[in-house]
């Protein structure tokens, strides 16, 4: 059997019926938005604590910059 | 000047322009990582800036997809007819604002203390002119020169192209310092991205900005201001030496006539006997069991304050 061609009111009824929620689209894109946000924020806490544990490092004399 | 790894690798640190660099070269002073990243008690910029990014990107690419998604003209034959909603746009005015605000509050933290200037031991004064800088530090004893970019077909071997000089400015590390911008002909800008300075060179005024290099190494810097056909090639590297830098008190004590009127003897025969690798014990000094360079710190601040009395008294 064929497949039969969708009808326009059979998409105009389709889009009546799943009108998309605003505020779930909203709530949504901050949540993915906080999540993607969250890697980079791993990432900042970790190069900050490399650079106090470096500066640390340097200022107990366990390590130099200078070549000798 | 080796590219910073991330993760499990120990760090290199970069403090050259590098090639396809994306981000800031490393932080050597307590104002360029409050502008990249935090130290304890100083506000972030960058890195916190960028959560906010992040955020909002995601957000409005969402959004942006999800109403091509659902409003395709197959999917959703009949477009909405939707004039205004006085709630959204409300929202939407007041909830950008409130993200400045969290955005401004460290940003004025960090633009503030910027100004600051504590106590320095040394100025050093950067001329500008075309299409070079001219040093001077006049604070124990009288020294200039100047600093031209070295050509390319005299650079050696391991010297980055198009930043290195002929004369390096040599400063020590871990000490305040004062830098004094000024210009000869044109507008110049004397910019070192490791160190989070960029200083406007203008012909009749006197920009002041202050360092302290938290680490030693060579830091290089290009001219930030149009000045001309050679604007591209003035530099301002900088060699930070070790707190005792050599260099540095050979050029500044070298004419002891000269420094009669400055600080007496024992303060210059103790730093220079430091600076030769002498402990302090064996100038006569008791230890303070502090690391070493912690020790230097305090010794140097305070035989300069003693220094500094007894010459008052004296005058």
């Amino acid at each position: 059997m064929a497949h039969a061609k969708r009808l326009p009111v059979d998409a105009v009824a389709a889009a009546a019926r799943s009108k998309p929620n605003l505020l779930r689209e909203i709530f949504t894109g901050l949540g993915l938005g906080v999540f993607c946000a969250s890697f980079w924020k791993m990432h900042h806490v970790n190069e900050r604590r490399k650079t106090e544990e470096f500066y640390a490092k340097l200022d107990a004399g366990e390590i130099t910059v200078r070549v000798e | 000047m080796i590219l910073k790894n991330i993760w499990l690798f120990p760090i290199a640190y970069c403090d050259a322009a590098e090639p396809w660099q994306l981000g800031f070269q490393d932080a050597a002073t307590p104002m360029m990582q409050g502008i990249i990243e935090h130290q304890a008690l100083t506000p972030i910029l960058h890195h916190d800036i960028y959560i906010f990014l992040i955020i909002i990107l995601i957000f409005v690419l969402w959004m942006l997809v999800r109403a091509l998604w659902h409003f395709h003209y197959k999917r959703n034959p009949i477009p909405e007819r939707i004039v205004h909603g006085t709630t959204i746009e409300i929202i939407w005015t007041i909830f950008p604002s409130i993200i400045l605000m969290f955005i401004a509050i460290p940003s004025f933290a960090l633009l503030y203390s910027m100004d600051k200037v504590v106590d320095p031991t040394i100025t050093i004064k950067a001329i500008g002119h075309q299409w070079y800088w001219n040093y001077n530090s006049s604070d124990e004893q009288s020294l200039t020169f100047d600093s031209y970019m070295i050509p390319e077909d005299d650079l050696e071997l391991g010297q980055l192209r198009l930043l290195e000089v002929d004369n390096r400015v040599v400063i020590p590390a871990r000490t305040h310092l004062r830098m004094i911008i000024t210009s000869a002909d044109v507008l110049h800008s004397w910019a070192v991205p490791s160190l989070g300075v960029k200083c406007d060179a203008v012909p009749g005024r006197l920009n002041q900005t202050s360092i302290f290099i938290k680490r030693e190494g060579v830091y290089y810097g290009q001219c930030s201001e149009i000045c001309g056909t050679n604007h591209a090639f003035m530099r301002a590297p900088e060699y930070i030496g070790r707190l005792l830098s050599l260099l540095w008190l050979s050029r500044t004590f070298s004419n002891r006539a000269n420094l009669g009127a400055s600080y007496p003897k024992s303060y210059r025969s103790n730093i220079m006997a430091r600076a030769v690798g002498k402990s302090w014990g064996s100038m006569g000094l008791p230890s303070l069991g502090l690391p070493s360079k912690a020790e230097d710190m305090v010794r140097i601040t305070s035989l300069k304050r003693r220094a500094r009395l007894k010459l008052d008294r004296t005058s």
